[in-house]
């Protein structure tokens, strides 16, 4: 650990009084950021940028002139010709120029925007076409201010008829609400009320049919009754006819019995009689005969009391019957009614619910319609709105707000090539400051005591560590100039792209190590290195689409390994999604190159030693 | 102690080293006493440094046997008991004098208190103490030489193996150079030299291993180039550290070897005037064939 540390530090020690060494490394990146960084402020670039404006009518300088006055942040030149702009084009005097001219005289609401761009400059092609765009819209805007002004006044006075539809549709939804309302109500009155009569003539009906029924018994019992005095009667009177009878024959033996005696019993039975005249017996029976006499004469007087009675009784009985009768007939009546005057409710409640539900049944309607009339309403508005909406010209001349989502906070239109800047330093400064300083200890004066001296593996491993602490540092100092100039908010998974960018790195000091072994001129293997930096830059997306490229290049532009720290650095940062799954592979995938050129580095050694001893 | 008497402190057997149907080195036994300064001498080509190499372990021959004190050592292992000093300067040129020092004293697995102490002593050897705070590439050629050398002493090793070590320096300071190198000889530790100044080698070495071609090498205590010119002084004592210095002779026998006889006798003339003539016991001059 000693001999590593010493190596470092003699590195170290060495580089730092290197002046040119100094400014490479420590200066270097701090500039270049400084450089990038203040090269990408949107403002910079936009300011550069010298767009030619040309129309042939004369009709449509306004638009050109609105374009000057209204666009900030570019270089607007009026050129007299297509010809001069594209001439000045040619000369990159202009980025790009814009042609306006109108496809029919007549039609001043549409015009045909031509521009012209230089491919050849590509990095640039995407502000160009980005500031064209704002042009052509600025323009458009001016157009659309025109047509806008006269589509309002038709529009205004629509939007007023409109509004007034609204209202009285708004009128009748509350109308229609409110009598609905009503009906509803009614028709639970209406209901109610019915039910509550129904009920009193049911309890009416229910009362009079219990009267009925109990005169009916009553009734019964009279007749019952009636029949009874009648049949008492008819015994009363069978007993008069007997008692009669029984005085006849009384009579007829008393008067035998005492007629004999000369006299006229009869009257003298009902006044003194002289019994003295009649023997004992004949006394004693006369006497009896008279008692008996004078008892059927009472009884009979009693029956027909009785009698009487009776024929009064069952006179009453009659008349109660037929009062009963009466009565009953009433009832009748009145439970007839009582039916009548339900059936009259049922009939009138039904009428009544037919009625009101016909009635809500077009409220029903009217609400339906009252809702699709609501709807035609906000239909209407909203096409109102639309219009409306339609009729600001910022916002017809932009439809669709169009937006390029950038990666960083600030607008930094070319803030996009960030991971591939970074890709670049790491490789570029990697495969440079590895070949340079394994060279120059290759060819230091003091190589050769090294060689004899002190251990190469730990020179080696020395000069391996200092660069990379040397890279990472230079990292370090870009990363903050890049978190100052752009912002890192969106870099996740900070450790895997560490560790990824550490093997990357790593990669490229050997292969610049592996190039510093491999040639005896410092010249040479920096025309190598540089060479070999190119091919992989030109072999990675950068430039050129990885898909135009054959399959088979394809397939080595793919495993490119720029590529890939790229591509990782590209998903991780502008699409700031978790890269976990995609490093894993890349990672492991590099911990295999990086084994395969410590292997070619180490063979790349032992052959130098041989060819040296030969 | 004569040459003789020392012990081998780096014995090199069986060496083979060929290069398609090139014999770079065949079989080739080299013998380095402790103590001593061994200079490998070659024309160009003739595979100096590569026999360096060889011996560091840089380049595996076809065949090599390493003794270390007499046993046996495998090249790697070697490696600890050799410090490398390279043509051109070896370290980094962007690090302090002190900061190279710790980071190769790190890199040899030294502790933190012995890197400091070795530095501290080192450094005021090669006299680089006072600029221990500089950046390498603010020194002088001739400190760059020293920090290059302090460097491979960091482990305290006790081979040094030296390619070219005066490479691009000028006169005055391949002197001082050479004063370090014997200095460190004094100091116990066995010089291995590769170098083209010849003559100032041959001031210093005590042998020399000279690869004549073939893949064959000759060892001798002298080897001087045919037509030189060649002064040869033997003292009756050694020299004191302060007459070494000033007379930059640094041992009790030395050879010149100049280029014409014209500048021998100047030469003689000169070290006639000298306070030290009185301790010359003998001088010869004669020319290499």
């Amino acid at each position: 650990m000693g001999k590593l540390w010493a190596v470092i530090r003699k590195n170290y020690k060495t580089s730092i009084r290197n002046p040119e060494m100094t400014l490479a490394i420590i200066f270097g990146p701090i500039l270049f950021v400084i450089l990038i960084g203040l090269s990408y402020q949107s403002s910079a670039l936009t300011s550069n940028i010298n767009i030619g404006l040309y129309t042939p009518h004369t009709e449509s300088t306004s638009l050109i002139e609105t374009a000057l006055q209204n666009v900030d942040k570019l270089n607007l030149v009026k050129v007299r010709s297509e010809q001069e702009c594209t001439t000045l084009l040619q000369k990159h005097l202009l980025h790009a120029c814009l042609i306006i001219s109108y496809p029919d005289p007549d039609d001043r609401y549409h015009f045909d925007a031509k521009m012209i761009l230089d491919y050849s400059r590509s990095s640039i092609t995407l502000i160009i076409s980005d500031t064209l765009k704002n042009i052509i819209s600025t323009m458009e805007r001016q157009i659309i201010y025109q047509s806008v002004s006269n589509m309002r006044l038709a529009t205004d006075s629509q939007n007023l008829g409109f509004g007034e539809a609204k209202e009285q549709m708004e009128f009748f939804k509350t109308l229609i609400s409110s009598t609905k309302n009503d009906v509803g109500t009614i028709s639970d009155k209406i209901n109610a009320e019915s039910t509550r009569v129904r009920l009193q003539l049911l309890t009416t009906g229910n009362n009079l049919q219990q009267a009925y029924n109990d005169i009916s018994n009553s009734e019964s019992d009279l007749i019952l009754q009636q029949s009874k005095v009648r049949a008492y009667r008819e015994k009363v009177t069978l007993l008069k006819t007997k008692t009669s009878n029984a005085r006849n024959n009384i009579q007829n033996a008393w008067r035998i019995t005492c007629n004999n005696q000369g006299t006229n019993y009869y009257p003298a039975i009902t006044e003194n009689f002289d019994y003295s005249k009649l023997s004992a017996d004949t006394q004693s029976i006369c006497s009896m005969e008279a008692t008996f006499y004078y008892m059927t004469v009472d009884y009979d007087n009693q029956l027909a009391i009785l009698e009487n009675d009776l024929t009064n009784a069952d006179s009453m009985i009659s008349n109660t019957i037929a009062q009963i009768e009466s009565t009953k007939s009433q009832i009748q009546t009145y439970n007839l009614q009582v039916s009548n005057e339900v059936n009259n409710v049922n009939a009138g409640q039904l009428n009544i619910q037919t009625y009101l539900d016909a009635q809500r049944y077009n409220l029903d309607n009217a609400g339906q319609r009252e809702e699709g009339i609501t709807a035609s309403i906000d239909k209407i508005q909203s096409l109102m709105n639309g219009l409306n909406a339609a009729l600001n010209p910022d916002k017809l001349s932009n439809p669709i707000k169009q937006s390029i989502a950038t990666f960083t906070n600030n607008d930094t239109k070319l803030a996009y090539l960030f991971p591939v800047i970074i890709c670049f330093i790491v490789m570029m400064t990697s495969l440079l400051i590895g070949l340079t300083v394994r060279y120059y200890e290759r060819k230091s004066a003091a190589s050769k005591r090294n060689e004899l001296f002190a251990d190469m593996k730990y020179i080696v491993m020395g000069d391996f560590i200092f660069v990379l602490i040397l890279i990472l540092t230079e990292l370090l100092v870009i990363f903050i100039g890049f978190k100052l100039f752009f912002g890192l908010d969106s870099l996740h998974n900070i450790h895997i792209i560490i560790f990824t960018i550490i093997l990357y790195i790593i990669i490229w000091i050997l292969v610049g190590f592996i190039l510093a072994e491999m040639y005896d001129s410092l010249d040479t293997a920096i025309f190598v290195s540089v060479t070999v930096g190119i091919l992989i830059f030109m072999m990675s997306d950068v430039l050129i689409p990885l898909e135009v490229y054959p399959k088979y290049l394809a397939f080595f532009t793919s495993i490119n390994p720029f590529m890939m720290l790229a591509e990782l650095l590209r998903i991780n940062y502008v699409s700031s999604v978790d890269v976990t799954s995609e490093a894993l592979p890349i990672n492991v995938g590099f911990i295999v190159t990086i084994a395969v050129l410590i292997i070619v580095l180490w063979i790349t050694k032992i052959y130098k030693k041989n060819q040296n001893k030969n | 102690m004569t040459n003789q008497d020392k012990i081998n402190i780096l014995e090199i057997k069986n060496l083979n080293l060929n290069f398609k149907d090139n014999k770079i080195f065949s079989n080739i036994n080299i013998e380095i006493k402790e103590n001593s300064m061994v200079g490998i001498i070659g024309k160009s080509g003739s595979g100096k440094s590569t026999l360096l190499n060889c011996i560091t372990g840089m380049l595996t021959p076809n065949n090599i046997e390493l003794y270390y004190l007499g046993e046996k050592i495998q090249p790697e292992k070697l490696f600890q008991h050799i410090g490398f000093s390279f043509q051109h300067s070896s370290f980094y040129k962007d690090l302090t004098v002190k900061e190279n020092m710790e980071f190769y004293g790190t890199m040899a697995d030294m502790n933190k208190d012995s890197i400091t102490n070795q530095t501290k002593s080192l450094l005021t050897t090669v006299g680089l103490i006072e600029h221990e705070n500089k950046l390498a590439k603010q020194l002088s050629g001739g400190m760059q030489k020293r920090l290059d050398l302090a460097i491979s002493l960091i482990h305290n090793p006790n081979i040094i193996l030296l390619d070219e070590p005066m490479a691009g320096l000028d006169k005055d300071t391949r002197e001082q150079i050479w004063k370090l190198l014997y200095a460190l000889k004094n100091a116990g530790k066995t010089l291995i030299i590769v170098d083209h100044f010849i003559e100032e080698l041959e001031q210093y070495a005590d042998s020399f291993i000279e690869l004549v071609g073939n893949g064959k090498a000759v060892v001798s205590d002298e080897v001087i180039r045919a037509g030189f010119w060649c002064i040869e002084i033997t003292f009756n004592r050694e020299l004191t550290e302060q007459e070494s210095k000033r007379y930059n002779i640094y041992s009790k026998r030395i050879v010149f070897a100049l280029k014409s006889k014209f500048e021998a006798k100047k030469y003689l003339n000169h070290l006639a005037e000298s306070p030290i003539y009185g301790i010359i016991l003998r001088v010869s001059m004669y020319q290499k064939k």
